[in-house]
């Protein structure tokens, strides 16, 4: 499939008709697309999207309401307006236009501020008829299938969700692997294995009408319908399991279209929700807080006299160190005099025990009763030294506790602390409230549904997966049962010759099958270890190896597998994932790069830039000037630029878009 | 087309590894394989493809079966 022109009408930021021309050759298959943020980039690939599919996912992944697309100067006009898209493209050698268009009129009480009025999808080959509405995805789905249209057209931005889903736990990983089989040709013989055991089944069954009248026949054909009812009746289950599987997808996507309505509001919500938590946690803290001013305030009834017994605390203090001071002086007297006195009743020295004279003893006595003068001035010491360190060591239990008054007021500063950010997330909340006033949708329940859906499908998904085994198994038994008919039956009818050889088909299909899928997974592991290893600048990256689940590993010089990527290689990584899977695609499609560049360095940059050309034979590239500077980034794509076009900014909400440099 | 054959001659690769040891399809089993195999290409991309697809695999099924009679009674 290669597109050859856009058309868009009043669809997005682009009012009245815009045209692009997108034919190129493959010599020069890149287009290149300049725009800067928010000029309308993304409304180009989500307009190719919708004209495709009739359903675009924003950045996020919801489904996005299609009356969004509806441009605001068209809306201004107070009039019956048209939306559409038009696609005119080729497809194994028939060139075709797909337009889908959506008729609207203005609505103040909608959200959206419009509402449709009709809508509808027209395609036209240009070798027949126009194609019935009702047949137009099948046709769309043959072309480029919606379910592998994420790996042409896609968005820079959210290029890593492949292999974040593929690592996934959860069902998207399935889906998603899928798609890649899809796109790998898997279906072939996956379908041609389900029709081969369809038309067996009904061999069997004449093999059975025309098996020959016996005893062990008799027997055998018994057991053969016991397990056709039992495989019957299971797979009336599945068919109902499946259904009730598709109709829990169905309530899902209409839940993922009710929170498309509501998603530039979910933020507030989920902000005020946020804040309400975070609201209630600080009035948890200043509960405990609270608590324990109270405990502390009960424990510490004296509190109020802290200052008083504080001062009580340092005059016993300073009274018992005097005293102490006293009682040390009186000691000192005391053994002088003793001291003294021994030397004039022995009139001997008491150190040197030398005798001493009379002038000496006179001196002496003199002292003496100058010692006794001086220890009579001296004012008493306490006598109750013990109650008086007694009460000292009460008021120290006391003291020491003490801190008291300073924690409470630490506390109380916590409070108010805590108060001041409540009436900041108050003002807030309030603010988020206003905003939110206008929306009657629950969105916690729709949440809480979409949740529960999630969760039924995963239920379902698994019922299915046991159902499918209990059938395969009781297959194998049928297959036993009917190849022992088969040997039993001796006429050689054409039937039965039918019968043994689809039977046989249907077991070398089965067996190849695994085979075929391992075949085509080590190719893509082959082509993106190729990209890859040009891709990235990384001197120690050796290539990349794919899993059994599509997962690709890098590993570096020494085989080992790197653990740890940055947003960069990770980027490197899902590009080289896709990049092989359109080279080993079953149907050739347009690749279009929304931003393809966003997290990357300059080499990165560079190295992609020379890749992209071999990427396929039509290369959409739509780029702004932080990630592309056109003087000095244009040389990398050598001579392949087959067409560039330039968005402009006509007014803030309103572009266009002219052809630039277009030889 | 060059996609279409490295998927092609893959499944093709795998379909007759698995039938290699399959007597019983008879001699022309390669070929018969390869018939089949188109089919599935020609047929993998809407669930209309399936009516068409059991017709052509039904008329293969039955050139095998009168080739092979046809080679018993020679």
């Amino acid at each position: 499939m290669k597109l050859l022109k856009l058309t868009l009408n009043n669809f997005g930021p682009y009012f009245g008709t815009q045209i692009l021309d997108l034919d190129v050759s493959d010599s020069a298959p890149i287009i290149l697309v300049y725009g800067e943020n928010e000029r309308g980039k993304t409304s180009l690939l989500r307009a190719i999207r919708w004209c495709l599919y009739g359903e675009v996912h924003n950045q996020g992944g919801a489904l996005m309401d299609e009356r969004e697309f509806a441009n605001y100067d068209a809306r201004d006009k107070k009039e019956i307006f048209d939306v559409s898209v038009e696609l005119e493209f080729e497809d194994q050698g028939v060139r075709s236009v797909l337009k889908r268009w959506l008729r609207v009129k203005e609505n103040d009480l909608e959200e959206t501020r419009v509402e449709t009025v009709s809508k509808g999808i027209d395609l036209r080959p240009n070798n027949g008829n126009p194609v019935a509405e009702k047949d137009i995805p099948e046709q769309i789905s043959r072309m480029l299938h919606k379910d592998i249209s994420d790996f042409f057209l896609f968005d820079g931005e959210t290029l890593t969700r492949f292999e974040q889903r593929l690592r996934s736990a959860d069902t998207s990983a399935a889906l998603v692997r899928t798609s890649i089989e899809k796109v790998l040709g898997l279906p072939a013989l996956q379908l041609l294995s389900r029709d081969i055991e369809v038309l067996t089944a009904e061999a069997n069954k004449e093999v059975q009408r025309f098996a020959k009248k016996s005893a062990e026949n008799e027997k055998i054909l018994v057991k053969i319908d016991a397990c056709s009812v039992a495989i019957n009746n299971k797979q009336n289950d599945l068919v109902e399991l499946k259904r009730i599987g598709k109709q829990l997808e169905e309530e899902k996507l209409e839940l993922e279209k009710q929170l498309a309505k509501v998603d530039s509001i979910k933020e507030a919500f989920h902000e005020r929700k946020s804040i309400r938590e975070t609201k209630s946690d600080i009035q948890r803290d200043i509960s405990e807080i609270e608590e324990q001013i109270k405990s502390r305030i009960s424990g510490s009834w004296w509190a109020p006299a802290m200052p008083m017994l504080k001062q009580k605390a340092s005059e016993i203090e300073s009274m018992l160190a005097g005293n102490a001071h006293l009682l040390a002086e009186i000691n000192e007297l005391q053994r002088k005099k003793l001291d003294l006195q021994q030397q004039v009743s022995t009139k001997k020295c008491t150190s040197c025990q030398q005798v001493v004279n009379e002038d000496q003893i006179k001196n002496a006595e003199k002292e003496i009763l100058g010692i006794e003068r001086t220890l009579a001035n001296l004012p008493t010491p306490i006598s109750n030294v013990d109650d008086i360190a007694f009460t000292k060591r009460q008021l120290n239990d006391f003291l020491e506790d003490g801190g008291v008054e300073e924690r409470l007021r630490e506390l109380d500063q916590d409070i108010l602390k805590r108060e001041l950010r409540i009436d900041e997330l108050s003002n807030k909340e309030r603010a988020l409230t206003e905003v939110l006033s206008g929306n009657t949708l629950d969105i916690a329940a729709l949440e809480s549904q979409y949740q529960r859906a999630n969760d039924f499908i995963r239920d379902s998904e698994r019922e299915v997966e046991k159902k499918e085994y209990e059938i395969s198994e009781l297959k194998s038994d049928l297959r036993n049962l009917q190849n022992s008919l088969n040997r039993e039956t001796s006429e050689s009818s054409p039937i039965k010759q039918e019968a043994t050889l689809l039977s046989s088909l249907e077991e070398v299909l089965k067996d190849s099958l695994e085979g075929f899928r391992k075949s085509m997974r080590e190719k893509v592991g082959e082509e993106a270890s190729d990209i890859f290893t040009k891709l990235t600048t990384e001197p120690d990256y050796d290539g990349l190896t794919i899993t059994g689940k599509y997962y690709l590993e890098i590993v570096d010089s020494h085989k080992r597998i790197i653990s740890r990527r940055s947003a960069g290689a990770e980027q490197i990584v899902a590009m080289s994932l896709i990049g092989a899977l359109v080279r080993c695609a079953v149907r050739q499609g347009p690749v279009i790069m929304d931003t393809p560049f966003g997290r990357l360095d300059t080499g990165h940059r560079r190295r992609i830039l020379e890749w992209a050309p071999t990427i396929g034979t039509q290369v959409m590239l739509f780029v702004q000037s932080g990630e592309f500077d056109r003087e000095k980034d244009l040389k990398f794509l050598g001579n392949k630029v087959g067409r560039e076009y330039r968005i402009q900014r006509e007014a803030s909400n309103r572009s266009s878009i002219v052809g630039a440099n277009n030889g | 087309m060059e996609n279409i054959d490295r998927s092609f001659e893959a499944a093709l690769e795998a379909v007759l590894e698995a039938g290699n040891q399959r007597r019983e399809l008879g001699a022309h089993r390669d070929s018969l394989l390869k018939k089949l195999v188109n089919i599935g290409y020609e047929n993998q991309f809407s669930p209309e493809d399936r009516v068409k697809a059991r017709r052509d695999i039904k008329e293969v099924i039955a050139g095998q079966i009168g080739q092979n009679i046809e080679e018993i009674s020679e």
